[in-house]
C-alpha cells in the first residue's frame, strides 16, 4: 500500500514512467488473461447448459487456446470501414468504449495488498468513468452510418442512463453504513458481515442494473441480434470489433469485482469468525466469490429471454428506482436505530 | 412536441429473424413502426408451373420443398387430392403409417417454431433443447423414409416403405420422453416472467379479423375459433382418434404459443392411440395403377398442416400430369395480416409478431 | 414389396376414376336441365373451341375438357371421352366390374344436394335466375357444391355469399386462377364458420383481357392470392387496393402459368 503511494508522490522521470508502464501493462495482461478465459468459461458453461461441448479443439481438450485464436484472428482481419461512415468518429468509437473499461480497474482493490489507486471516492470514480463508455457506443452507432447501428446506439444511451441511476441509488445504503466512498474502507466494513445480508435488496438492484450496464441478456437490447442484427457494432470488424468485445468482457470483470467488493466482503473469508484471513488466503476468497458472480452472470444469460425496450424503461424507472429509493430510506432508519 | 422524422428500414432479406429470405420494408419513427410492407418472392421456384410437366409421383418431392419443416403433410395433401379424385381407398396400415409420420412431423415443426421463437425473443437455450427432441423425430422419420427433411415418403395410394424393424418401439419410447421434455419447457419458458411480458397482449386480433384475413392453424385457433380440419373435416383416419382442438381466448402471441404447445401434446396422444388401433402389419399400398392418372375434372382438398390449412387443387384432363395444380399454402395466407398487426408496434414486437405467425418462406413463396 | 403390388395392380387401372367421371357426367346431365344454367350461345362457342383443339392429340397440352367447368357441356359426352384416348382403354376394362357407383348417383343425389338447392334458391331470390352460369355438385372434390358465376355477376354473387345470413361464407380458403386456353377461370373455395358449409365459386373470364372485380372488400384474405393470380396469370383485379407482381417483380415479362408462356431460358 505504501509503495504505490511513494511511487505516486515521487518526481517524474523516465524510470518512473517505465515503472508505470510496466505496472499498467501487467494489469492489462491480467485483465486480458481474465477476458480470454472468461469468454472460454462463458462458452463452456453455456455449452454445458445447452447440451453442447463448447470449444474443444484449439489448445487441448478444453479448448484453452480457443479465445486466443479468436482474438488473433480478429486482429489479423482486414479492417473494413463503410464508405459513408464518419471516418474520425468511426475510428475513435472503439477507443472511447475500451479506455474507460480499463480505467475503472485502477480503483478496484483485489486484496489488501494488491490494488492500484487507493482514492477516497473510488466508488464514485468507478460509476462516473464507466458511464463514459456509453459515449463510445453512441458514437459507434452514429458513425457507422447504418440504421441498425443507430438504433442500437440510441437504445444503449437510453438504457444506460436509465440504469445508471438505480445502480447508484442502490449503493447509497452501503455508503450510509460505511460512511465512506473508498472501496477499501467498504471491504473492511464487511469483516464480520458481508453487505449482501444487510442490503439484500440493494444487491438485487445492483445486480440487475449491472446486467443492464453490461448489455447482457436479458438487457442486451443495444445489440439484440434478432432485432438489430448486431446493434451498434454491426459495421465493425477486425480489431475494432475486438475492442468492443473486449470492453464488454472487461466490464464484466470490473462489475463482478465491484459486486464482490461491495456486497460479498472482498477478500474477507466468507464465513466470519473462522479467522481464515491469513496472508494469501485473501486472494483465494476474492477469486472464489468473484468467480461465483461471473458464473451468476453467465447463468442469467443462458436462461432468460430479452426484455423489450419500453418494458426495460418501465422496469428501470417504475420499479428499480422507487425500490432503490425505498431501500435508502429503510437503510437510513436501520442505521439510525440499530447501529 | 419535438418533430421527428420517419426512417425507412429494410428488415431482410438477410436478417436473423425473418426465418429465411423475407424482406420487410418498414417506416419507423424512433422505434415505432408506422407502416410495414412485406416483400416476398425471393424463394419462388414455380412449383405449380413445374408440376404441370411432371407426373403426380414426380411432384411429391417438390411438395417436400414447400414447407420444408413439415414435409409429411405436404406429401399427404397432394396424395390425398389425387386419391380423392381417383376414389382410392387406402389400406388401414398405410393410413396409420401416414398418420404417425404426419403427427411426428407436426411435433417436429412445432418444436422448430418453439426454439426459433424463443431465439427471436432472446433466449438461446430453449432452441437447443427443442432441437434435441426434434433430432430424435428427424432420425425416426429418416429411418422411415430415408430423408431427414425432404421425405418423399407418401405415394398416391399409400406409402413408399414399410416401417423398419423396431421402429414402432422407438416411436413408442419417444412419446413419454417428449412428454417429460414438454413439462420442462413449460417450467423454463411458460413460467418465465420476461417471456410472458413479451408475448402477452402482443399482436392481438379478433376472431372476425382472423377469419377476414383467411388465417388458419394456430393463428386462427388462438382467437378461440374451434377449427381443426382433422376434427371438423376429417380426412385420413382422424375420426378414429380422440384429441382436443386447442383454442385460445384473446388472440395474442401468448395464446398462439399455448395453442402450438398444446398441439404437441395432442399429437402425442394421437400417436399413442395409433399404437392401440394399428394392425400389426398390412399392405402399404392400395391397388393403384402404375401410371397415376387423375380422372378429368377438378378437386380441391384441404388438410391441417402444422402451419394451418394446406390445400391442393388439381385440375386434371385425364393425363398423367395435372393440367393445373395449385397449392393453398397456409404461410402465404397467414402472412397477409402482418402489415396490419405491425402498425404502431415497436421494433421488438415486430419480431414477436412475425415469429408468432410461424411462416416458412419456402411455403410463402411457393 | 410395394413395387410388386403396384405391378400386379396395373390391370385394374382407373376403376374408380372411370366410374367417377361417368357418374359425374350423368349427374351433370341431370343438373344441366336445372334452371340456373347460363346463356347457351357463349358456351357453345367454347365447346367448339375445345373440340377443335382436341382433334389434335399431339398437341403438348390439350386444353382441359370444359365439361368439368361447364356442366352444360356434359350433353356432349362423346367429345370429352374422345379427347382423352388413354383414358378409354382402362375404362372399358373396368366398366363390367363397376357395380355400385352409377346406380348410387342416380338413385341418391349427393348428400350435399339439398345444400346446393338451398343456395340456389337464395341466390335466385336475390339476384335473379340469370346470376349463375351453372351450379352442380363436384363429386371429385368431396362433393363440394360448386357455383359458376358470370363475370359481371361474380362480385354480386360473392357479396351475397359473404353477407346473406343463411349463407355467410365468411372465410376464404383459397383463390386462384387457371388458364384454360379458351378462357381463364378463377376458383374460390369458401367456408362458412357459422354454418360449417363449404362452397366453391368459379367464374370464367375472357383470356385476352382478363379482368375481374376484386373480392378484397369482402375477404381481406383475397389480397395476396389475387396478387398471385395477377402475377402468374395476368388476371387484372379491378379495384384491388395494391395489385402488384408479388413473386416475380414488376419487371418480369409474361405470365408463367399461362399455357403459352415461354420460359426465357430454354435450358431450364
Amino acid at each position: 500500500m505504501s509503495w504505490i503511494d511513494q511511487l505516486l508522490q515521487s518526481p517524474p522521470g523516465w524510470s518512473n514512467f517505465l515503472t508505470f508502464m510496466a505496472l499498467g501493462s501487467m494489469m492489462l495482461t491480467i485483465t486480458l488473461g481474465f477476458v480470454t478465459y472468461a469468454i472460454l468459461a462463458e462458452r463452456k458453461i453455456m455449452g454445458a447448459m445447452q447440451l453442447r461441448h463448447g470449444p474443444n479443439q484449439v489448445g487441448g481438450r478444453f479448448g484453452l487456446l480457443q479465445t486466443v485464436a479468436d482474438i488473433l484472428k480478429l486482429l489479423l482481419k482486414e479492417d473494413i470501414r463503410p464508405a459513408h461512415a464518419d471516418r474520425a468518429l468511426f475510428i475513435i468509437a472503439p477507443i472511447l468504449t475500451y479506455v474507460p473499461a480499463f480505467l475503472v480497474i485502477a480503483v478496484l482493490p483485489f486484496t489488501e495488498a494488491f490494488h492500484f489507486a487507493d482514492i477516497g471516492i473510488g466508488l464514485l470514480y468507478y460509476i462516473a468513468i464507466s458511464g463514459l463508455s456509453t459515449i463510445g457506443i453512441v458514437t459507434a452507432g452514429w458513425a457507422s452510418n447504418n440504421k441498425y447501428a443507430l438504433m442500437g446506439g440510441m437504445r444503449a444511451a437510453a438504457q444506460m442512463i436509465s440504469y445508471e441511476i438505480p445502480l447508484v441509488m442502490s449503493v447509497v445504503g452501503i455508503i450510509l453504513f460505511t460512511g465512506s466512498l473508498n472501496l477499501i474502507d467498504i471491504v473492511n466494513a464487511q469483516e464480520s458481515l458481508a453487505f449482501i445480508f444487510l442490503q439484500p435488496i440493494a444487491f438485487l438492484i445492483f445486480f440487475i442494473a449491472g446486467t443492464a450496464e453490461l448489455n447482457r441478456t436479458p438487457f442486451d437490447l443495444p445489440e439484440a441480434e434478432s432485432e438489430l442484427v448486431a446493434g451498434y457494432h454491426v459495421e465493425y470488424s477486425g480489431f475494432r470489433f475486438a475492442f468492443f468485445m473486449l470492453s464488454e468482457y472487461v466490464y464484466l470483470f470490473a462489475i463482478s469485482a465491484l459486486i464482490t467488493i461491495l456486497f460479498l466482503g472482498g477478500w474477507h473469508d466468507p464465513i466470519p469468525y473462522l479467522e481464515l484471513d491469513g496472508p494469501g488466503l485473501g486472494a483465494i476468497w476474492f477469486s472464489l466469490k468473484f468467480i461465483g458472480v461471473v458464473f451468476l452472470f453467465i447463468w442469467v444469460r443462458v436462461s432468460f429471454p430479452r426484455l423489450r425496450a419500453d418494458q426495460l424503461m418501465e422496469f428501470g424507472w417504475k420499479v428499480l428506482l422507487p425500490v432503490a429509493l425505498a431501500n435508502i430510506f429503510v437503510s437510513a432508519v436501520i442505521k439510525e436505530f440499530f447501529f | 412536441m419535438l418533430r421527428t422524422e420517419e426512417m425507412l428500414l429494410n428488415v431482410g432479406p438477410q436478417h436473423p429473424s425473418t426465418h429465411g429470405v423475407f424482406r420487410l420494408v418498414i417506416k419507423i419513427d424512433g422505434e415505432i413502426i408506422k407502416e410495414a410492407t412485406p416483400v416476398i418472392g425471393y424463394l419462388h421456384r414455380g412449383t405449380e408451373k413445374l408440376a404441370e410437366d411432371l407426373t403426380y409421383t414426380q411432384i411429391i418431392p417438390y411438395t417436400d420443398r414447400m414447407d420444408y419443416l413439415a414435409a409429411m403433410t405436404n406429401n399427404y395433401v397432394l396424395c390425398h387430392a389425387v386419391e380423392t379424385m381417383m376414389g382410392v381407398e387406402l389400406p388401414d396400415y398405410a393410413e396409420y403409417l401416414r398418420v404417425l409420420a404426419m403427427e411426428l412431423g407436426r411435433i417436429a415443426s412445432h418444436l422448430v417454431w418453439f426454439g426459433t421463437y424463443l431465439l427471436d425473443i432472446g433466449a438461446v437455450s430453449p432452441f437447443l433443447y427443442a432441437f434435441r427432441e426434434r433430432e430424435r423425430i428427424i432420425n425416426l422419420l429418416n429411418e422411415l423414409s430415408g430423408g431427414r427433411l425432404t421425405f418423399n415418403y407418401m405415394r398416391v395410394g399409400g406409402v413408399k416403405w414399410d416401417a423398419p424393424g423396431g421402429w414402432f418401439d422407438r416411436v413408442q419410447e419417444f412419446v413419454p420422453y417428449m412428454r417429460e421434455q414438454l413439462a420442462g419447457y413449460h417450467d423454463l419458458v411458460g413460467g418465465n416472467e420476461i417471456f410472458l411480458s413479451r408475448v402477452k397482449g402482443v399482436g392481438v386480433y379478433s376472431q372476425e379479423t382472423a377469419l377476414q384475413y383467411s388465417l388458419s392453424g394456430a393463428n386462427l385457433r388462438c382467437t378461440g375459433v374451434d377449427w381443426d380440419l382433422r376434427k371438423h373435416e376429417p380426412y385420413s383416419l382422424y375420426e378414429r382418434f380422440d384429441f382436443k382442438v386447442i383454442t385460445g381466448e384473446t388472440g395474442d402471441a401468448w395464446d398462439r404459443f399455448k395453442c402450438r404447445m398444446g398441439e404437441i401434446e395432442e399429437s402425442l396422444k394421437i400417436i399413442e392411440q395409433t399404437f392401440d388401433q394399428m394392425p400389426a402389419e398390412g399392405k402399404t399400398m392400395a391397388k393403384v395403377p402404375r401410371m397415376i392418372k387423375a380422372p378429368p375434372g377438378e378437386a380441391y382438398v384441404r388438410i391441417e398442416s402444422p402451419r394451418g390449412e394446406i390445400g391442393c387443387y388439381i385440375n386434371s384432363d385425364g393425363k398423367k400430369e395435372p393440367y393445373r395444380m395449385k397449392f393453398r399454402r397456409p404461410s402465404f395466407y397467414n402472412l397477409q395480416i402482418l402489415p396490419k398487426l405491425l402498425e404502431g408496434e415497436n421494433m421488438a414486437n415486430l419480431i414477436t409478431i412475425l415469429g408468432g405467425v410461424d411462416i416458412v418462406l419456402g411455403e410463402v413463396d411457393g | 414389396m410395394t413395387d410388386k403390388d403396384k405391378s400386379q395392380e396395373t390391370d385394374s387401372v382407373h376403376k374408380d376414376g372411370g366410374d367417377h367421371s361417368e357418374s359425374e357426367r350423368q349427374q351433370r346431365d341431370h343438373e344441366a336441365d336445372k334452371p340456373s344454367s347460363g346463356p347457351p350461345d357463349k358456351q357453345d362457342s367454347q365447346n367448339e373451341n375445345a373440340a377443335t383443339d382436341s382433334e389434335n392429340p399431339n398437341k403438348p397440352q390439350t386444353p382441359h375438357p370444359t365439361e368439368e367447368t361447364n356442366p352444360k357441356k356434359a350433353t356432349e359426352k362423346p367429345v370429352s371421352s374422345e379427347k382423352s384416348p388413354p383414358d378409354d382403354k382402362p375404362k372399358r376394362k373396368s366398366s363390367p366390374s363397376s357395380k355400385s357407383a352409377p346406380e348410387k348417383t342416380e338413385e341418391e343425389p349427393s348428400y350435399n344436394q339439398p345444400l346446393l338447392d338451398q343456395y340456389l334458391s337464395i341466390i335466385e331470390k336475390d339476384l335473379g335466375s340469370m346470376a349463375l352460369e351453372a351450379a352442380y355438385i363436384n363429386r371429385l372434390s368431396k362433393h363440394v357444391p360448386t357455383l359458376v358465376a358470370h363475370d359481371h355477376t361474380y362480385f354480386q354473387v360473392a357479396k351475397l355469399l359473404r353477407y346473406h345470413p343463411a349463407l355467410s361464407f365468411n372465410y376464404l380458403s383459397e383463390l386462384h386462377g387457371t388458364d384454360l386456353k379458351t378462357h381463364m377461370e378463377v376458383y374460390l373455395h369458401l367456408h362458412s364458420f357459422e354454418h360449417h358449409h363449404s362452397l366453391a365459386l368459379k367464374v370464367k373470364i375472357e383470356r385476352d383481357n382478363p379482368e375481374l372485380e376484386t373480392v378484397t372488400s369482402l375477404w381481406e384474405g383475397a389480397n395476396w392470392p389475387e396478387c398471385e393470380a395477377y402475377d402468374l396469370l395476368g388476371i387484372h383485379f379491378i379495384n384491388h387496393p395494391n395489385l402488384k407482381r408479388i413473386f416475380l417483380g414488376e419487371e418480369w415479362e409474361g405470365y408463367p402459368l399461362r399455357k403459352d408462356y415461354e420460359a426465357y431460358d430454354e435450358e431450364v
